[in-house]
Parts: C-alpha cells; structure tokens; sequence
C-alpha cells in the first residue's frame, strides 16, 4: 500500500474506473471524480457525493486533463550551467539524477541550516491548498520562519483575511445566500466564477438569484458578478472604503439605523474611551470599562448587563472624561457625507443615500427565524468585499468601513447576513473532532478557533527587532511581505538590522516574477538567492532562475489527506452539510516526477532532521495522541495521511477507506454556521488596539529613520488615498487596475489549451478594457494596440476592448496573464501583464498591512503612433 | 417524443463551464465547439448590462440543415435530436450554410491542442472523430440513450440548463418554457429550434 | 421584530465549555519532585545540542514554569521565540504533554508521578492566499 507509484483501483486486466478525487486547478480545490480507461483519464467530472461543487465544475475544473497531459510538464530534475541569474539569461539546463539533485540540496541546505536557518526562504503557490502542510512542516522542522505566497496574500489577504479573521473568525466571508435578499458586494465576485469555495458559490448564488435577492455590486468594471447584479454601482478605482464611510454615516447619522442590541452585547461599542483615543480600564481588573446606565456608574464590560451599557453620552470616570466607543464612531462618521464621498468616488449622493436606506431597512433589526428547529436573530443584508476593494494602500480601512456595513445592523454571522465561512465546529460526530470555535480574549475580544497559519490575526503580535525576512514581526498587522522581493529590501533590512540575508529558496509552484509586481523588481530579488530550488510541473519564468529544478507530479498524481481542511477556507460556508474529501493518485508518474511530499521527507532524512519533522506532522495536522509520528523513525506519505484521518475520523476510516470512499460528510448545525449568538465574544468596531500597537511599531522604527504614519493606525477607518490618486501629472488621466477572470488561475491556467482557445474568444480575457466614450475621445477602437505606461515608465502592450461597462477612468485587465517565457509556449504572449505596471517598494505598500497597492495611474498610447 | 433544452439566463454567469464540459465529453479538436458562450453588452454608462448567451445546436424541429444536406448525413431521430452520420458526410458544408445559427463546424484543422502532436489523451478521446466532416452538438446522444442528461446540463455550475421532453407538457422544460416566457432565438427563421431561453 | 439579539439563544449550553475542563489539578502529590524531559524541535533545537534536556521541577507544574525554565538555561533570545515580551506563550509555539496539547500554559499539568515528555515547535507564523 506504500508503493508511491500504486495509483487506487489499479486493475491488471481491463481497467475502467471511475475515482473519487480532487482538483487542483484552483484553491478551491472542489471535488471531482476521474474516470481512468486502460490507464488513461479520459474524463473529469464532479464528484456529486461531495458538498465541495456538488457534481458541477467550472470550465477550469473540466479542462484540468488538458494541463496533466501537456507535453510541455517537466519529467526530468534539471540543474543550471549558467551560473549567471537574470530575465535574459539562459539557465543552460543539464538533465541529472535524483541522486545528484538530492544530494547536491541536502548538501547546500544542510550548509544554510547549520549557519542560520533562517537564510532559507519557502515559497509557494496558492493554487495547490493542500500543499501547505508538507511545505510548512519542512519549514518548521528546518527551522525558518521564512514563507510566502508570492502574490497570494500580498494581493489579496493581507486585509480581507486579516480583517475576515478579526470580524468573522474566518478566512473570507460570503452572504448567507440561502437568506440574505439584499447583498452589496465590493470588487468581489463570490458565486461568480472565482474565489474561496468558487463552483459550490457559484450555484448558491444563482439560487439567491432566482430567489429574488438584490445584488448591488460596486466595482470599476461590470463582468462577472456586476452582470448579474440588480445595481451595478461604477466607482472610482480603489475609493470604496470611502463609499462605504459615507453608507455608514448615512446608517447611523442621517437614517438612525443601527442594531443597539448587538452592538451592546457583540462588539466594543460599549467600552469607555478616553482622551487618548485608549480604553479607560477597570484599576483591579484592567478589563475595559462600559457605563452601566441602570447603576449609573462605569463597571467592567463583563459585570454589565449588554442591555444597560451606554452607547452614546459623556461620561467621566475617575476625573476621566470618555464616550462609549459607538459615540466616538458616530461623531467619526460624521465628515463622510454622501456629498463629500461623491467627490471621491463619483457614486451620486443620491445613490449613496438611497443604498445606505436599502440596506438598513432590509436587514429588519430586531428580526428572528428559525431555522431547523433552533430560533436566531434574522438580518438577511450582507456587505462583503474581497481582492478589489481591499488591493490597495488603504486596504485595511477599506475593508474594515464596509464590513462596518455588517457590525452596525447586526448582520455579522447570522441567517442571512454577512458569514465566515464555517468559523465554529463541533466536530464529526462520532470523534468530536475537528473542534473548534472562537474565544475572547482578556478584553471580551475575538480570538478565531482556527487559522490557515498559526499566528492569529487577533491579538495582534507584539512588535520586535525584525528577524523575519519579510519583516512582519516588526509590522505586525502584515502577513504576507512586500519586502521579500522589493527594490528596497536591502535598504530596510538594514536600517531593521536583519542579523542575517535570505541565501536559500525552496519554491514550489509559485512564479512569482509575475505575480507580484513588475518583473524587473522581482528578478533582482530573484537572482540574489545563493541557491534556488524549484518544484514545479512547468518550467516558468521563476523557475528559469532556479539552480535546480525537480519535476512534480500533477494533482492526478498525488495524495493529500486534506483537500479542504481546514474548512475555513474552500468549504462552502452556510448550512448544509461538513464535508472531509481527499486527492488521491489515479495516475502514476511520468518520466522522473516525484511527488513533492516524498521529496520533502526525503531531504529531512538527508539533512537529518527526521525527528523534527515529525513533531513538525504531529503539530500542524493536530494528530490525536495513538496517531503521533514517533522520534526519527521513517514514515511514507501515506502513513502521515493515514494517520490524519484516523485522527479526525476514528482507527477504521484511514487512508483505505477514503480511498475507496473519497470522502466523509455531516450534517452542519445551526450553532455552527449561526454561531455567534451562542458564543460570547465581541468584535472591535473600534479598532483600539492600533494606537499601542502604532507606538510600539514607532518606538523601533522611528529611532532608525522611519516614521510610522500615523493616519493608518488610528482606531477608526479613513479615507487614504492610493498613489495613484495624488498624481497629477497631465496625460495620465486612466486607472489601470486588474480583476480576475472566471476562465483562469493565477499565471497558471493560461498553459492550458481549452482554457487558453476560449479565453481568445471571450471579449476581455486577455484585452484592455476601457470605457467606449474616453476611448473613442482617444482615437481608439476595439483591437487597436496600445502601450499602457506608468509615470515611472513602466509599460505594458495589449489589445483595446472598448465598452460601456467600465468607469469612464477605469483600465481594466485580466490578471496575471502575458507569459513570456518558452516553458509554457501554449500561454507565451496570451493576455497582458498587468503586474509590469506596480512599483515594489514601501512608498507602494500599505505601512500598515503590507498590501501592495495594485492600481496605477496611466496614459495610453498607440503603439504606432509611440514616441 | 421532442428532445430540447431550456436556458436560464437569469441564473447563467457566462462562466464558460458549457463550453468546456462539451469540449471534456467530446473531445472535439481546436475550434470546434458543439456548445458556446457568446457575451454581449446592452445601454449606456452607467446603465449598461454585459448579456451572456450560451449556443448550441437547437435540433430544430424543421431542420434546414437536414433540407440541405445532399447525402443524408444530416438527420432528425424520432426523438427530436438533429445529428450527423460522419460516414456519409462528404464535407460540402451545404449544411452549415443552411443553419441560421452557425451552429456548425468543419473539422479540417489540426486535430491535437499542442505542438508536440496528440496527447495520450486526445488519442484516445480524438480518435473517434473523422476529419474533412461537419460536426456539431447531437444533446449527447448516447448519454441521453443511457438515461443521463447532457453534460453541459449536468455539469453546469449554475443550474441554468434543464433538459427533456418538449411533447409532454408537464415535464420540466414544457414547465418552464410556459412559466417564465421562454423563448427560442430567432424564430422569424421558421426553424422550430428545441432550444429555448428563460429571460435573464 | 423587537427582540433582543443577545436574548434569542439564551439559555442555550452548545458551545458552553464541559464541566471541569479546567479544573485544577488534585492535591495528591503536590511538591514532588518530577523528571521532565524536553525535546525541542526545528529552530528551538538550534539552543542545546542534547534532546531530550531533562528538567527537575515540582509537581504539579505549569507550562510556564518550563518556558521560564528554558528562559533561565538558554537566554532571552531563545524565550522570545516562545514568548511575547509580556511573558504570554506565542500561539505558533506548540507544546505537548505525553501527545497531548497544552493550550494554557498557566494551567497544572496532571501527568501523575512519572516522568513527563514534553514537545516544543514553532509552526508557521504567516500564511497568504
């Protein structure tokens, strides 16, 4: 059973099979049956069994055949001759051996564990979810601290999970759509062809659809999710924290909307604060103070009852003056009239007002329904934003006002409000496991039950002396880092006095040289690296930089115990059923490939350091006691997964058994999905922790020549305009932003030839969009050939596509398109590369989340015409 | 019996999974789709909306390309679906001068995705495709045989296609064509397509 | 419509905590000596070159006599990669008791009179997507 090339159900006589699997061709990761005829898939199709799709797939999921049967994958480990590093040169491969490549790592990575650890940097792409566990064990039991998802996390988590984490206890949020009727989305595209749990989404939404529930979408460019909105609301590119201000102002000012009780009993509102923007604490308890209007005096938040605490007045609690967080807010909101947002974002007043009543009205506070037997409050509106509204230097205050939107009529976590997906657990039912929920903390603040990595995103960490490279312990609202790749790295990790330089990369599957920001930037960090190691099944541009080069096996090749666990990230959120699928291998290797996870376990054993990766196992998967990895002995890769499931799903539902099952389901509870009534804990409407948190981070940087801005740390959301707003240069007069289109992945799924031939057909996969009044202005037509350049004079060459469904300042391009390398020749030169246009410095990156900014204030010219 | 298909385009997001499960159940070559999404925008900004119109054969219940075809290759079952003998089809693509909806295609180009030739995979899925022959969407007809719906159907994210007996007029489709004010593209054409929308 | 938001589920146990979770540990065998080995994993490993190191300490003990215990042999470097500056265990730091995780380090370890195994790692501290 341990033969890593033993492919399930692999028959010696006629082999026709159908095998319970799942995919790989986004981090969705939804679940799919393979059906293998005399060794050959010849067919994908999803698994009906599973609540992750529901036996439908996207157009990606389909075409997943055509990207593991291209020629163009590699099969061979290679090394390079050229010992120089750059985007012009040649690696010079050299086909060699695993026993030369092997060994040739384990000597040089052993060399960098034995001096410092931390010299080791692990890279990884976001599109394999499962592939976490292996990486990061590697990297906990090797001992860096160093990761990254390349653009993952830089685009888009560093404020919608981090912000997610802290209002909802999970990775991203959803409308309820079974019970919302009145949703606002914010450059999100949940249920339209993309993001967490894509294809499950993309049926609960036609189902919210058909049902009747408004969608007001708010985005630059109406495709994907705005084509399907009752209202679509243009806006000026990366305003939308503003728009949202300005929906709240007229919530709480104007309309006087506000759900008093959830505000009292769920979040701060409540908690004195006093003239330094802080708490007023309690002198024994230290425990924030709320005034308790029926003892007419200030008592500790949690010797109050919820419906006695003052969210409005001034107080004075031991000669201290103080209002009630909510008054502070109120007062806050003030300035953002729908008039003063008008003028940012060019939504009408009028629009804004009527939206903001739209929204209040519909969320029926003080509303209940009972769902399967169990009686909740009922809030059927959601705000909710992901990659658009928050991919920008304001990107935590952009998506902390409109889930504002959420907290101030109670519709956070609640039927038919704005949900985490799948925040709290109680477990299968005949183990208890996985359990988990959030908690409060000290304060009566949120702290989630589970994370993708392990430093929550709340309590906020202390700031330190960096010792990551990426120097997130020193910013410590930041998750992933800028600094690992930015022209100015060098600079800070000096003035931060780093005690040490990254030397080593261990990259799998990421091409980050084009999905962060422009390319150059990218390829000095690139080629600084002492020794790089790329695992990966195409030759990218990134891996042409790599020293060695290990050919993967595909996701049809693979095992992987935990396909979408934990469930906060691609499990479908609402009620319905918990569901446990697997990827297992329904083919064997081509050629050379290994499985990466074999790979990893067999450089521990090299480098020696077995027993750490062990405990590294026994730690990051949470394996029950009887299933614990023991010392140093040698396990295989089924063996780990075998024992991660037995841990979950008791000694009789191993590896075996998934294999034959592909996965195990629940019914969810209304306590699970509707978990926050029953669990008290209160989220921070008031974000007060960020004063300290700013002193402290000031307190190192600020004696080293940085001065922490303080306009992005203060307790209440603002609007901060990007670098591209200030820019006042005549001719650029265009916003180019980029969205991400339903037919592709990352850089990855350009390779792929179904994916490819119909994104040639579709109008904007691989176009500019620009609005048909501005371009006609310009001279342009559909098809012309322009540059698109930047003030700093970076540019990119593409294909106009005019419409009328893009702001008339908007630029709008599918992402992460525009390969140039030869080792994907189906996806060189298809599409545009919009990230050659970001700048990657701290002058671009918000100085609070580390979230690069990713619009650019541009002119366009004909190419012809080019000066 | 009629065989046909309703389109809900109130649920569609034009996410082209249509397209791609047609092309993952039949291994057609490049730039041959039995089923498509075509995308379209309607009014002024701001008030504009992107339309997406997903097309296939509409096994039109007076086929002009059956009228058409010289050599009965083109033929109408008992059921309704329109399909092609490929052993009798001399290529003359008479036929797909005669559809009014270009639902057509002529299989002459390269039969393989990739340079380096057929994969392991199109060898297999490919081989059952003859070259120099119209070719176009038949409603699966061996899986609608074998009492599965087609694939587009089934697979589609969205539930927006339904699928069954436009003859009974209690079944799903007859339901909801009656309901929701379904409608076929192109009537004027005179054709009597089996396919039918429901307003977006 | 009216109804208090926070009243809907009163009275509701699902998420409450089981009885006793955290409850003390019995007196019996209190101040005893106790031999604890501890093994240190990835870039803990790096302090000491023994694994397991053993520590004498009096049981019951805490999880946080042991990190101060560690603090005191290995120094504050090493601390700070397990703790906060305030002292608090960092939540990437995973300690296991005998296989099992211990989440609150101020808690008495219930490990009877033998010898207890202790494991130290540092898991992942960030993560995108």
């Amino acid at each position: 059973m341990n033969d890593v090339t033993a492919p399930t159900n692999l028959a010696p006589a006629r082999d026709d099979a159908w095998i319970a699997t799942s995919c790989a061709l986004c981090y969705s990761s939804c679940s799919i049956l393979a059906h293998r005829v005399d060794g050959t898939v010849v067919k994908i199709e999803g698994n009906p069994d599973s609540v992750v799709g529901k036996g439908r797939l996207c157009g990606k999921g389909v075409s997943g055949i055509m990207s593991h049967y291209d020629p163009n994958r590699l099969k061979v480990p290679l090394r390079r001759t050229n010992p120089k590093k750059g985007l012009d040169e040649d690696p010079g491969w050299k086909e060699i051996s695993w026993e030369e490549a092997l060994g040739e790592i384990a000597t040089e990575f052993g060399r960098v564990r034995a001096e410092d650890p931390r010299k080791l940097l692990i890279q990884r792409t976001t599109t394999v979810t499962a592939g976490r566990n292996p990486l990061y064990a590697f990297g906990n039991a090797f001992g860096t601290p160093n990761y990254s998802t390349a653009g993952g996390g830089l685009h888009c988590g560093n404020g919608a999970h981090l912000i997610s984490g802290i209002m909802h206890a999970s990775w991203s949020v959803t409308p309820d759509f079974e019970y919302c009727n009145y949703a606002v989305y914010f450059g999100a595209s949940k249920g339209h062809g993309a993001g967490h749990a894509a294809t499950a989404n993309m049926k609960l939404a036609a189902d919210a659809r058909a049902r009747g529930m408004k969608l007001v979408v708010v985005d630059p460019m109406s495709n994907f999710a705005s084509a399907k909105a009752t209202e679509w609301v243009p806006l000026r590119v990366g305003t939308d924290g503003a728009l949202a201000l300005a929906l709240c102002h007229v919530l709480v000012n104007e309309l006087k909307i506000y759900d008093a009780p959830y505000l009292q009993a769920k979040t701060n509102a409540p908690y004195l604060i006093g003239p330094d923007k802080r708490y007023v604490r309690d002198a024994v308890t230290k425990k924030p103070l709320v005034w308790d209007a029926a003892a007419n005096a200030a008592r500790p938040y949690s010797e109050a009852n919820s419906a006695d605490m003052a969210l409005e007045g001034d107080f004075a609690v031991d000669g201290v003056s103080c209002q009630p967080a909510f008054h502070k807010l109120k007062e806050h909101l003030r300035k953002f009239t729908p008039e003063w947002a008008e003028g940012i974002t060019t939504v009408p007043a009028a629009n804004i007002r009527r939206i903001a009543g739209e929204f209040g009205r519909e969320a029926r506070i003080g509303s209940t329904i009972m769902v399967e037997g169990v009686n909740l409050p009922y809030r059927p509106v959601a705000a909710v934003a992901f990659r658009g509204a928050q991919g920008h230097m304001n990107s935590l205050y952009n998506f902390y006002a409109i889930d504002l939107l959420n907290e101030l009529v109670g519709a956070s976590d609640v039927v038919g409000g704005c949900l985490g997906f799948n925040p709290a657990c109680d477990g299968f039912p005949e183990t208890g496991r996985p359990h988990y929920v959030p908690k409060p903390d000290a304060d009566g603040l949120m702290i989630t039950g589970m994370w993708m990595g392990y430093h929550y995103p709340y309590p906020v960490g202390e700031p330190r002396m960096p010792q990551n490279a990426g120097l997130q312990d020193l910013f410590t609202m930041g998750m992933t880092s800028p600094f690992l790749d930015s022209d100015d790295q060098e600079a800070l990790w000096t003035q931060f006095e780093l005690p040490y330089r990254p030397e080593a990369m261990l990259n799998f599957g990421a091409n980050l040289l084009m999905s962060i920001a422009n390319k150059e930037s990218v390829a000095r960090s690139l080629a600084k690296y002492k020794f790089m190691v790329s695992i990966d099944i195409f030759e990218t541009e990134t891996t042409r930089f790599a020293d060695i080069v290990l050919p993967d096996c595909s996701y049809l090749q693979t095992l992987d115990s935990r396909s979408n666990f934990p469930f906060i990230f691609s499990l479908p959120g609402g009620m319905g059923e918990w569901c446990w699928p697997i990827r297992q291998p329904v083919l064997p290797p081509e050629g050379e490939q290994r499985r990466f996870q074999d790979v990893l376990l067999e450089l521990a054993d090299r480098i020696g350091f077995r027993a750490d990766m062990n405990a590294a196992f026994n730690a990051s998967l949470n394996l029950a006691p009887e299933q614990r990895l023991q010392g140093d002995r040698r396990y295989t890769w089924e063996e780990i997964c075998d024992a991660e499931l037995k841990t979950y799903f008791g000694a009789q539902r191993g590896l075996e058994w998934f294999k034959e099952h592909g996965l195990i389901k629940w019914p969810k509870k209304p306590e699970e999905v509707y978990w926050r009534p029953f669990v008290d804990v209160r989220v921070p409407i008031y974000w007060e922790f960020l004063v300290p948190l700013a002193d402290k981070i000031d307190a190192i940087t600020a004696p080293r020549g940085l001065k922490v801005p303080r306009q992005y740390y203060e307790p209440m959301p603002d609007h901060l305009p990007c670098v591209s707003h200030c820019c006042t240069t005549p001719g650029f007069d265009l916003y180019a932003f980029y969205y991400r289109d339903t037919l592709h992945t990352n850089s990855y799924t350009m390779e792929n030839p179904w994916l490819d031939e119909a994104a040639q057909l579709d109008p904007y996969s691989y176009t500019i969009a620009i609005n048909t009044n501005t371009g006609r202005g310009k001279g342009l037509h559909d098809g012309a050939l322009i540059w698109v350049e930047t003030e700093t004079g970076r540019k990119v060459q593409g294909r106009v596509k005019l419409t009328q469904g893009i702001h008339p300042e908007g630029l709008g391009i599918g992402a992460c398109a525009g390969h140039w390398g030869d080792g994907m020749p189906v996806a060189k030169g298809k599409g545009v590369f919009f990230n050659e246009l970001l700048e990657l410095d701290y002058n671009h990156v918000s100085p609070i989340n580390l979230n690069l900014d990713l619009c650019a204030r541009v002119k366009v010219t004909p190419v012809q015409v080019r000066q | 019996m009629r065989r046909g298909m309703v389109i809900d385009l109130k649920r569609c997001i034009g996410c082209y999974a249509c397209q791609l499960s047609c092309k993952a159940e039949h291994g057609t070559p490049p730039g041959v789709f039995y089923a498509r999404v075509l995308k379209k925008e309607e009014g002024q900004y701001p008030s504009v909306r992107q339309l997406f119109l997903p097309v296939l054969c509409n096994h039109c219940e007076e086929p002009p390309c059956v009228d058409a075809c010289p050599t009965g290759a083109s033929f109408k079952c008992e059921d309704g679906i329109v399909d092609i003998d490929p052993e009798k089809c001399v290529g003359c693509r008479a036929c797909m001068m005669a559809c009014p909806y270009s639902n057509r295609y002529y299989n002459d180009g390269p039969q393989h995705y990739f340079a380096q030739g057929a994969t392991v995979y199109e060898q297999v899925r490919g081989a059952r495709h003859q070259t120099d022959v119209v070719m176009k969407c038949n409603f699966c007809r061996d899986r609608v045989r074998a009492g599965r719906d087609p694939a587009c159907v089934e697979n589609c994210p969205t539930v927006a296609r339904h699928f069954g007996d436009l003859d009974d007029p209690t079944s799903e489709v007859s339901r909801l064509i009656k309901e929701r004010s379904g409608f076929p593209l192109h009537p004027e054409a005179g054709t009597k397509p089996s396919v039918y929308y429901l307003p977006p | 419509m009216g109804v208090r938001w926070d009243a809907v589920v009163s009275g509701s146990r699902f998420w409450a905590q089981p009885e006793g979770a955290d409850a003390p540990a019995p007196a019996a065998g209190m101040d005893a000596p106790v031999s604890v080995q501890v093994f240190l994993f990835g870039t803990l490993a790096k302090a000491t070159a023994d694994r397991p190191i053993t520590l004498a300490l009096h049981h019951p003990f805490r999880i946080a006599d042991v990190m101060a215990e560690l603090g005191r042999r290995y120094g504050g470097e090493f601390l700070s990669l397990i703790a906060a500056p305030n002292g608090v265990k960092l939540n990437h730091c995973r300690v296991y008791v005998n296989g099992e995780p211990a989440t609150d380090p101020a808690r008495p370890i219930q490990c009877g009179r033998s010898s207890a195994q202790i494991e130290i790692i540092l898991l992942t501290a960030v993560e995108g997507g």
